[in-house]
């Protein structure tokens, strides 16, 4: 399976809808007494349509910065937009899709009833919405025809394709991805990486992917920013300048992909 | 007392295997067999033990002649009514405890204060506001049988995984969508265990009022037989409600099983690929 090339809207257009802007945004936690940094204060403005990677070490603050776009926490500084809607608690507009699939699709329910949750709890604004029906949804995370399982009869990757449909069948102008393949195998993985772009291919949505997976971040985004560890904030932010449609082999040989990938990786782990 | 509550703890795995049950009623008809012998053969007295073909001739002539199920009809009727009322208000107070931090501080010290109270204890009290009649049952199985309820609904609640619950923010649901979708069904594993012990609580507690101001029902007929010394109906009132209890039970694990057909397979696969 590989990814679909479609002409896609340049993403660095002013004042899209599903643009997210973070203005001195940042977390910090009070543990008995003492004030703990979730992460510092940062600005960062992540073009509508664009596919952006986060990456960094383990309590680098990536997942809390997810957290912050996707309204489960709230900034104890700065301000979140989505389009030009200040953030308020989670936003109609972003739906977010957990790394831990088996606890987030709803098991009594079959893999339609669950897409059709999406739906039902979708962003109303038509105006934006891609319309797909949720055999469509199913269809374009390739599990047509599997609509009348249970999600717990289905293998790992399988779910989470489950959950990337419920998302997307919400409408949602932003899809929040957290860590969303780290708990299948490799091979189901490279796989769910390319049903992404196909499904970032085929709608108008904004993905900020978070992974600890370097190769992953280049493989799939625009632009990987990468974070200081312990919540430091952002220590590089960089264009991943490879053509797309992407390849799981060929992309992977490019010359450009390599230095990329060396780069990133002192980046990340700071040798 | 563990008519029912004896099969509470058998793994699931138990129940499916064939074999297991035929097993377990081998065995019961083996020990009624022993029986059988010790009381013809006058190891022990048959005016205490009578033998098991006595039993069931005079089980056999009482169902026949009507005057079980006259009782049997009574103990059930209080027994539901008490239990269905303690199903609605169980659910809805352990929920509502477990999803709002005000109603949790609100009422655990009055449960935890009410709940160690033994239900007998309550009776005499109950007596002198509800008399002896139907009501008072009604009101015993429903004190004995709310308390697991809400219990189990509170911790069932309390146990949503934090994802399951963010699942619900991200997709906005309001406070009211969350219950009805995601928390009560993720947590009905754990209601419904609450619901099976209650089961056998609400028997055993409508049988005991019965026994201490009985009008009627099972609990009051083994109290005739025993002030009027007729033995063999004694057991006659225990076997029927071995009997009622074992088929409650059944009859509550078939319905869990079709309302949690999900939970086996999804907890089988928790944790693997």
């Amino acid at each position: 399976m590989s990814a679909i090339a479609i002409d896609r809207p340049a993403p660095d257009i002013p004042g899209r809808h599903n643009d997210v802007h973070l203005r001195n945004a940042g977390k910090s936690y009070a543990d008995r007494g003492r004030v703990v940094r979730g992460l510092a204060p940062i600005s960062l403005d992540i073009a509508g349509g664009s596919l952006v990677a986060i990456v960094g070490r383990s309590g680098c603050g990536k997942s809390t910065l997810l957290r912050l776009i996707a309204g489960l926490i709230d900034p104890t500084a700065g301000s979140i937009e989505i389009g030009a809607a200040a953030l308020s608690g989670p936003p109609d507009q972003a739906r977010y899709v957990f790394q831990d699939y088996g606890q987030s699709l709803l098991p009594w329910k079959t893999v339609m009833q669950n897409v059709e949750f999406g739906v039902r709890h979708g962003f109303r604004n038509q105006a934006h919405a891609h319309g797909s029906t949720p055999s469509e949804s199913l269809a374009l995370v390739g599990l047509a025809g599997t609509g009348d399982r249970y999600p717990w009869e289905l293998s790992g990757g399988m779910q989470q394709r489950v959950a990337v449909a419920r998302a997307i069948s919400a409408q949602p102008s932003v899809l929040l991805l957290d860590e969303p393949f780290s708990s299948v195998d490799a091979l189901s993985r490279a796989q769910l990486q390319d049903m992404i772009l196909n499904v970032w291919g085929a709608i108008d949505v904004t993905v900020v992917l978070v992974t600890h997976d370097i190769d992953e971040a280049i493989y799939l985004a625009d632009r990987v920013i990468v974070l200081e560890p312990e919540g430091a904030g952002i220590g590089a932010d960089i264009t991943i300048d490879l053509p797309r449609p992407r390849h799981q082999i060929e992309t992977r040989e490019q010359t450009n992909y390599l230095a990329y990938r060396r780069d990133l990786f002192h980046l990340v782990t700071g040798e | 007392m563990s008519i029912i509550v004896a099969n509470v703890s058998l793994p699931a795995r138990a129940r499916t295997l064939p074999n297991s049950r035929i097993i377990g009623l081998a065995f019961v008809l083996a020990l009624l067999v022993v029986w059988q012998i010790i009381s013809v053969t006058g190891v022990i007295d048959t005016a205490l033990l009578p033998p098991v073909s006595t039993i069931l001739r005079a089980w056999y002539a009482a169902i026949t002649a009507g005057k079980l199920i006259g009782p049997l009809a009574e103990t059930l009727q209080h027994m539901f009514a008490g239990y269905l009322l303690a199903i609605v208000v169980g659910t809805i107070v352990g929920v509502l405890m477990g999803t709002s931090r005000f109603v949790y501080a609100l009422l655990e010290p009055l449960i935890e204060l009410v709940r160690p109270v033994p239900i007998p204890a309550f009776i005499p009290l109950l007596i002198l506001f509800l008399g002896i009649a139907g009501g008072l049952k009604i009101a015993v199985v429903f004190i004995g049988s709310v308390f697991p309820i809400i219990i189990s609904s509170l911790a069932g609640v309390r146990g949503v995984s934090r994802t399951m619950r963010e699942t619900a923010s991200t997709f906005r649901l309001s406070r009211w969508d969350t219950i009805r979708e995601i928390t009560v069904p993720a947590a009905a594993p754990v209601i419904l265990v609450g619901l099976r012990t209650s089961l056998a609580i609400a028997l055993i507690v409508d049988v005991v009022s019965e026994m201490i101001a009985g009008t009627g029902g099972i609990g009051y007929f083994i109290l005739q037989a025993e002030e009027a010394l007729r033995v063999v109906d004694m057991y006659v009132g225990i076997f029927t409600l071995a009997l009622v209890g074992y088929a409650l039970n059944s009859c509550f694990l078939l319905v869990e099983r079709k309302l949690l057909f999900w939970h086996a397979g999804s907890t089988a696969k928790a944790g693997a690929n």
